[in-house]
């Protein structure tokens, strides 16, 4: 552990105010809370507003893991923990259920989340009507009027050019009936997971300095359309070719040789556990 | 000298804050983190350390009554005093517990574009795990949740007609002397049983 940082990288007037957003938004689901994000030892887009919600409620005695687009062990989820244990000296996982804080870079992980838990999800662009109405005022002044009549419009243009809606991941979603939010770039296949989810759900924008949340057990509906309905991606007849596991989020993978396709579990600890025998 | 640690110590606490907030209405147990926390304040333990981990100089606050916390929650955080109706933070000592429906109604609720620019009312009670039985149900509860809480005050009224208006409304935590801490966010929508 380096000793010549706060524990946690953070001095405490800086966890203090990142604190009181968090409440916050908890307060709020679903609403941006401004924060005043500091500057970290990551270049902003890679994950600054999780990583500075995660140092914020840290302790001692955390357990934590963290994911990038569904593996333990890339870049940025080495670089992230890096940081977290040299200020921090606590435990990191790769284990879904050992976790007591999951940091994550657009996944929800296969494992059911428990109580307790709090899952970070690290966020690019945190307003779903920012496409819609580039001003920050104005879409303010959208929020406070429920007034969301922009983000259906995106998606009916998606439909008139592709027949369907064409979102690959940060599909907007209404939070307790009031917020449309933007679940950050998850692919549509976990967006039913943050509905009526049993952990505390933390979402930080580091470079729009912003800060949500989704509670637990709140209600959390994917936008869509009476006669177009809210669809996840479907992998019907294809399967992980590691584990075999066939009802989770799969990656494509090309054989550059022989072009040949096969497909395998995104979420690799949960690919992992499985080939262990410690899951079914 | 306070045993409270302000950086360990400070973070329990904001985990425990945090899990009542989002569990909403559930009560933590928070002796074993505030028992030392002692700045000769005429306030709980816990109240105390509520104030040390969440007040400095960005906030404002509001103590109804005592003149003794009023000075030295200045003193210890560098926060700011301002009226009830505009303070971020506003605490109610046990003797002043009877106030707290009619600072309910003066405290700031936040405006629709900013809904987070409302206040946080920490009040003292009796008993946050006995008492009128109240239900809950709203974001962080399974269904609905019972809840006991003991306080000299009428304050579901002025709560409900307070927070009609999502996302417009006060947080209200209860903090009792056995060190037990329950908080109730703008959302839950409470009742009496």
């Amino acid at each position: 552990m380096k000793k010549k940082f706060n524990f946690a990288f953070f001095d405490e007037g800086s966890k203090r105010e990142i604190r009181r957003s968090i409440l916050k938004a908890i307060a709020i689901p679903g609403y941006q809370v401004p924060f005043a994000s500091r500057e970290m030892p990551v270049a902003r887009g890679w994950g600054t507003g999780g990583i500075q919600l995660t140092l914020s409620c840290i302790g001692q005695k955390d357990v934590v893991k963290v994911i990038d687009q569904g593996s333990d062990e890339s870049v940025n989820a080495i670089s992230i923990k890096k940081l977290i244990t040299d200020t921090t000296d606590v435990e990191i996982t790769t284990s879904t259920t050992d976790a007591t804080i999951i940091q994550s870079r657009h996944r929800v992980p296969e494992e059911e989340l428990n109580e307790n838990q709090i899952i970070v999800l690290q966020v690019p662009t945190p307003e779903p009507l920012r496409d819609y109405e580039p001003s920050e005022t104005k879409t303010k002044i959208l929020h406070g009027e429920k007034e969301y009549t922009g983000a259906k419009l995106l998606l009916f243009e998606q439909i008139m050019k592709y027949n369907t809606m064409a979102t690959g991941a940060d599909h907007p979603v209404e939070v307790n009936n009031r917020y449309v939010m933007a679940p950050s770039p998850i692919p549509k296949f976990d967006n039913p997971k943050l509905n009526e989810s049993k952990a505390t759900i933390l979402l930080g924008a580091g470079r729009e300095k912003k800060i949500y949340a989704v509670p637990p057990y709140t209600k959390v509906i994917s936008l869509d359309f009476e006669d177009v309905p809210f669809e996840v991606e479907n992998f019907k007849g294809k399967s992980c070719s590691h584990c075999g596991a066939s009802h989770v989020y799969l990656d494509e993978i090309i054989d550059q040789e022989s072009g040949s396709v096969s497909y395998q579990c995104n979420d690799t600890s949960y690919c992992l556990k499985r080939r262990n025998g410690e899951i079914q | 000298m306070s045993k409270f640690h302000r950086v360990f110590d400070t973070q329990k606490l904001f985990r425990q804050v945090l899990d009542s907030m989002s569990y909403a209405a559930s009560v933590k147990n928070v002796h074993s983190i505030c028992n030392g926390c002692d700045y000769s304040m005429d306030l709980f333990k816990t109240t105390q350390a509520i104030a040390i981990s969440l007040l400095d100089a960005d906030t404002s606050y509001n103590v109804i009554g005592s003149k003794n916390i009023d000075e030295k929650l200045a003193m210890i955080t560098y926060c700011r005093k301002n009226d009830i109706a505009n303070a971020d933070y506003i605490f109610i000592p046990n003797e002043n517990q009877s106030e707290l429906d009619k600072i309910i109604s003066q405290a700031k609720i936040g405006t629709l574009i900013d809904p987070h620019l409302s206040a946080t009312i920490i009040v003292e009670c009796n008993s946050c795990t006995s008492g009128k039985v109240y239900r809950c149900k709203g974001p962080g509860i399974k269904e609905t949740k019972e809840i006991k809480i003991n306080i000299q005050s009428d304050w579901l009224d002025a709560r409900n007609e307070k927070n009609i208006e999502f996302p417009l409304g006060v947080d209200l935590i209860f903090v009792d002397k056995n060190y037990n801490l329950l908080a109730l966010p703008r959302t839950t929508q409470v009742e009496r049983v």
